[in-house]
């Protein structure tokens, strides 16, 4: 930890004495910009995409059964008090964890982190905000959550946290999400190094960063060595200089070629093969002249990610960290897919298509895939706070949006506790934890007599009761706002902000 | 006639002007500099302002006369290239298929895994890295291989030499053959005599340091195989 914190002030003397060095080299062109922007410190957005629908009533805005009314109230998905904790001091009242709590959910499916305690850890930082989402399609509205519905010209709120956190980072933007969670925005003027950076595979992600290290074990005679490396690179771009190509002109390839002169050094000289490394201990990473990245052991990751090599989500989890501590990113994405996770021992990680199996079993699922999104919420929480800057720790510039798709059908068979399945529906609600907003809060309700969220008004924060008028873009708008993204229709959210 | 002939000069004029518009804002976008992050410090504590923009958001996109040959079409290229099996000719930590790991770099979709239904519309930032990984590793089989024999591609010069001296008449000839054979495999093309200049120049003695015959091989296979000839059409 002691030489985290040096390597962090070291890096501010180095980021000190290299704005220095860029102000005198564009002169006072720059100098006014510096002036502006002395004071807001870069944050980090992190973005969990919670595929297929995870609804805010199942979770941390439950209808608590003993206040439902009218006339189908036997068959509105309310949950019995019994079932529902709320801390003394905390706004939230947060359905538990039904297997813990001895209530018979499916064998195959099991997730032990308990809801509750993500706000008792953090619950301080933590906001529940409805919306009234405006697609129930998967894809249209997994981008919608990332786009605010298009309220900054179709950018969305990866990039944009990149453009304005992210200028000079080696990866602004990193995207290990699934589905429309991947897709890019569609705002032309979007610079292409704040576009994501998608990955696929977050163990293997590592070995993307460098063009040759991990290829052969060390002292292969099939490698060559590396000074010749880079001589057979030097000669490659004199090479392109002959190139028939070069005679076209092309922004695709100018791109590639300014990624391979400029970028690629970069990464490979920062080794970011080292610090991102994360394969498993199936890989005898010494023979390849590699080590496992120092934040293992250093932040016990595996204590906390224990299915670290066969848990995907886990693995996206610490990547996530890893991004951000190592000050590589400024916007990450992740989340489970529709994709099913299984562990060496057959145990099924996530409920298959994630939130979506509410289809299948609403109740079982939506109650084993929140446990699994809180549990690393709170892993992910607990790193940042132990992770030190120069004026706190990274927690302190962080923000966590949980994205998801939309809600959950509100009705159930009359009386059926589980075994059910639900659509998808428009109302919904999401979570939001970041000490730059005002915590301990919900915007919005519950309509007793239909489980339909209710809005919340963006400046006092007032419910509105029997209506929901806030869309994608207030929630897009309430990022922003925490995280001093400036765009014309943005629409500040004191309400939430701190 | 002469108001047609006027409204008619005025069109063009308008046109012309609209095209100069054009020009200069595609120009003040600066796109084709746009590509990088500014060259920062990767702190992420840095208190440089966000970026500000100048360009409309409405703005065509500049045309992209090239197609990017992507992750499947590459390897099955590359592979039939080299002579060799797409799924053995490179394997991260001698694990994994290159061409599986490095799917999505490499501008392929993942339909099934991430639900990534179409690959990037433009080179990511690591597709560099994937591309030189994928490609070293199959030169450096393919080399492998030749020089256990029987040698199937580079089969002239003498690959357990120690060096090769490229002004040397014989040893150039051969060198200049391989060169050649590689370059026809991966480019479809014969090399110009100023590229095969470069390639030749590669098992020069340079800093003290001389490539064996193998070394020298594999990185022309390499230089060749990473261009963006090979990557775009």
């Amino acid at each position: 930890m002691t030489d985290r914190s040096t390597a962090l002030r070291r890096r501010a003397l180095f980021r000190g004495l290299a704005a220095a060095g860029t102000v005198a080299a564009f002169g006072s062109a720059l100098a006014p910009r510096r002036a502006r922007a002395a004071t807001p410190a870069p944050r980090l957005l992190f973005v969990i995409g919670a595929s297929g629908g995870a609804s805010i009533i199942d979770s941390f805005l439950p209808l608590l059964a003993s206040r439902a009314t009218g006339s189908r109230v036997n068959e509105l998905i309310a949950y019995p008090d019994a079932v529902v904790q709320q801390l003394p001091g905390s706004s939230f009242q947060v359905v538990r964890n039904l297997a813990n709590a001895g209530f018979s959910t499916s064998p195959l499916f099991q997730s032990s982190f308990e809801h509750v305690d993500l706000v008792r850890a953090h619950g301080s930082d933590m906001l529940v905000a409805t919306v009234e989402n405006t697609s129930v399609n998967h894809v249209v509205a997994q981008g919608r959550a990332l786009t605010g519905a298009g309220i900054d010209g179709g950018r969305t709120i990866l990039e944009a946290a990149a453009m304005t956190h992210g200028a000079g980072l080696v990866l602004p933007a990193v995207n290990l999400a699934s589905g429309g969670y991947l897709d890019p925005g569609t705002r032309a003027d979007t610079p292409d190094w704040a576009r994501a950076e998608i990955v696929n595979d977050p163990l293997r992600f590592a070995a993307s960063t460098d063009g040759s290290r991990g290829l052969f074990p060390v002292g292969d005679p099939r490698m060559p060595r590396s000074a010749l490396l880079s001589r057979a690179r030097a000669g490659r771009e004199r090479l392109e200089d002959l190139s028939p190509l070069a005679a076209v002109s092309s922004p695709m390839r100018t791109r590639y070629l300014s990624l391979r002169r400029d970028l690629q050094p970069r990464m490979e000289s920062e080794q970011l093969i080292e610090s991102l490394m994360l394969v498993s201990s199936g890989v005898d990473l010494a023979s390849y002249g590699l080590r496992p990245a120092p934040a293992i052991e250093a932040m016990g990751l595996l204590d906390r990610f224990p299915n670290l090599f066969e848990d995907r989500f886990q693995a996206q989890t610490a990547l996530a960290y890893l991004l951000a501590r190592e000050g590589l990113s400024a916007a990450i994405g992740w989340g489970p897919g529709f994709a099913p996770s299984f562990l060496s021992d057959g145990t099924i990680t996530d409920t298959p298509i994630a939130f979506d199996f509410s289809h299948n079993d609403h109740v079982t699922t939506q109650n084993v895939m929140w446990s699994r999104v809180a549990a690393m919420i709170d892993a992910l929480v607990r790193l940042l706070k132990e992770t030190p800057t120069d004026d706190g720790t990274l927690w302190d510039r962080s923000l966590i949006y949980v994205a998801t798709d939309f809600g959950r059908e509100r009705y159930r068979p009359a009386g059926a506790t589980s075994g059910f399945g639900t659509g998808h529906h428009l109302s919904n609600g999401n979570v939001f934890l970041s000490p730059l907003l005002r915590g301990n809060r919900t915007l919005g309700g519950v309509a007793t007599d239909t489980a339909i969220t209710e809005g919340w008004d963006p400046v006092t924060g007032a419910t509105t009761p029997g209506r929901n008028d806030v869309r994608e873009g207030h929630l897009y708008s309430l990022v922003a706002h925490a995280l001093g993204i400036e765009f014309a229709n943005r629409i500040d959210v004191p309400a939430a902000v701190r | 006639m002469s108001r047609s002939i006027l409204l008619m000069l005025t069109m063009r004029a308008l046109t012309a002007l609209g095209l100069t518009v054009l020009a200069l804002a595609t120009a003040a976008c600066g796109r084709d500099d746009a590509y990088l992050p500014p060259v920062l410090p990767r702190e992420p504590m840095t208190t440089l302002p966000p970026p500000e923009l100048s360009c409309d958001e409405t703005a065509a996109p500049v045309p992209e006369p090239f197609v990017w040959k992507r992750a499947d079409p590459l390897a099955t290229d590359l592979a039939l290239a080299l002579a060799l099996e797409p799924d053995t000719m490179c394997r991260e930590l001698g694990v994994i298929p290159c061409i599986e790991a490095e799917r999505v770099a490499l501008g392929g979709s993942d339909p099934l895994g991430t639900g990534l239904y179409a690959g990037s519309a433009r080179p990511g930032l690591t597709t560099p890295n994937a591309v030189d990984r994928l490609v070293l590793a199959a030169c450096a089989e393919r080399v492998d291989r030749d020089a256990r024999g029987p040698a199937e591609i580079v089969t002239e010069i003498d690959l357990a030499a120690s060096a090769l001296d490229a002004d040397d008449a014989d040893a150039r000839a051969a060198m200049i053959a391989d060169a050649t054979a590689l370059h026809r495999r991966l480019l479809a093309r014969d090399p110009s005599d100023a590229e095969l200049e470069i390639l030749l120049d590669l098992a020069r003695p340079e800093d003290g340091l001389t490539p064996s015959a193998r070394e020298w091989a594999t990185l022309t296979c390499f230089a060749i195989g990473t261009r963006t000839d090979n990557l775009f059409y």
